[in-house]
């Protein structure tokens, strides 16, 4: 097998989505519960990414990170900081964050408007 | 080993700290535990679970090498490229430097490992055939031609892309049960596949048939007296 080199076997053009101006909304009780995750620490940020993935293609990643070293877009909502990546901005815009009081499939949950569909379990979207 | 070439084979290099999730997470088999001298095979499907394509991958030490149809390979990269987003993954064709062969009637045990010698790269399959890769200008002598691997499929009930495995057909219709894991995470398509398993019910499956028994619109292999069918159950 020949796997290649730069000049042999050139890299292939990915398909590299146009970054979007990206605006969210956080719901009162995701703020809430934000608030609760961070304590005084407003130093910290909430990285809203997206990966490859899950039943539906894409997967939502959420995080409390101090930095990434991903290009990101910073937004501040109400003193929280939320970090978007650029590569994902094209899917999160328009989203809002919500949380989901219950004992079986609580947690955070993105409402997607530019999701056409997503998994039952709500961890995913396409 | 019987040996015929394979021209619609197609070499992609797949690289970067992020390649095994980010293939693990598009297709249907378990391919986060591969380790460098093993290969494997999985496959992409749609969220309807229909085939994308069936590849091989070669876990090489510092990148993974695909093996995939090549009359696929522009749905395959259309499907994956917008979801690299921000992961560490690229992607190189390498297909112009090798030519492609399979390796049938062997009777070697399935082993998930692969041999490279003097650039010849030679791929355990599950299906019971090689997968055989070798650099241009290498020497391989094929002694048998297509039609000779396909009596092989039939009488073996393989399924191979462009006849079996087309977006027309779900991954356990095609007879590729060997590529479902029923164990890992979310891939796309897996929750049509894993409530297929769980109900018992895929509605159709490839079988080998006689060919006076076979229905034609059924037929995705035609052989000398035996045929491959993708059939209703």
């Amino acid at each position: 097998m020949d796997c290649g080199t730069c000049e042999t076997a050139g890299p292939i053009q990915v398909i590299q989505p146009e970054v979007v101006d990206v605006a969210l909304t956080i719901s009162e009780k995701a703020q809430t519960m934000l608030a609760d995750a961070f304590g005084d620490d407003r130093s910290m940020a909430l990285l809203v990414g997206v990966l490859s993935g899950g039943c539906s293609g894409y997967m939502y990643d959420l995080q409390i990170v101090e930095n990434t070293d991903q290009s990101c877009q910073e937004i501040n909502i109400n003193g929280f900081r939320v970090l978007v990546p650029n590569a994902s901005s094209h899917l999160l815009d328009g989203i809002e964050i919500d949380y989901v009081d219950r004992l079986m499939g609580g947690g955070f949950k993105i409402n997607n408007p530019n999701a056409e569909s997503s998994c039952g379990c709500g961890e995913s979207f396409a | 080993m019987t040996i015929a070439p394979y021209p619609d084979g197609h070499l992609s290099v797949w690289r970067g700290r992020d390649v095994l999730s980010f293939i693990d997470g598009l297709s249907t088999n378990l391919v986060l535990d591969l380790v460098e001298g093993q290969c494997k095979h999985t496959t992409f499907t749609t969220t309807s679970a229909k085939v994308i394509d069936r590849v091989m991958l070669f876990h090489m030490g510092g990148f993974v090498a695909c093996v995939s149809h090549g009359p696929h390979w522009q749905a395959l990269l259309s499907h994956v490229s917008p979801r690299i987003l921000g992961q560490d993954v690229s992607i190189m064709d390498a297909t112009q430097s090798n030519d492609f062969y399979v390796g049938f009637n062997h009777g070697n045990e399935y082993t998930a490992t692969y041999s490279s010698e003097n650039g010849i790269t030679i791929g355990s399959s599950i299906d019971g055939y090689e997968m055989i890769v070798a650099s241009k200008g290498t020497s391989v002598k094929a002694d048998a031609n297509w039609n000779d691997f396909n009596e092989w499929r039939i009488s073996q009930c393989v399924p191979w892309p462009g006849q079996e495995i087309t977006q027309k057909h779900h991954a356990l219709a095609s007879g590729l049960s060997h590529d479902v894991h029923p164990a890992k995470g979310c891939y796309i398509g897996q929750e049509v596949l894993t409530r297929m398993v769980s109900r018992g019910k895929q509605g159709r499956k490839l079988v080998t048939v006689s060919n006076e028994e076979a229905k034609p619109s059924e037929v995705t292999t035609k052989g000398s007296t035996h045929s491959l069918s993708i059939v209703r159950v």
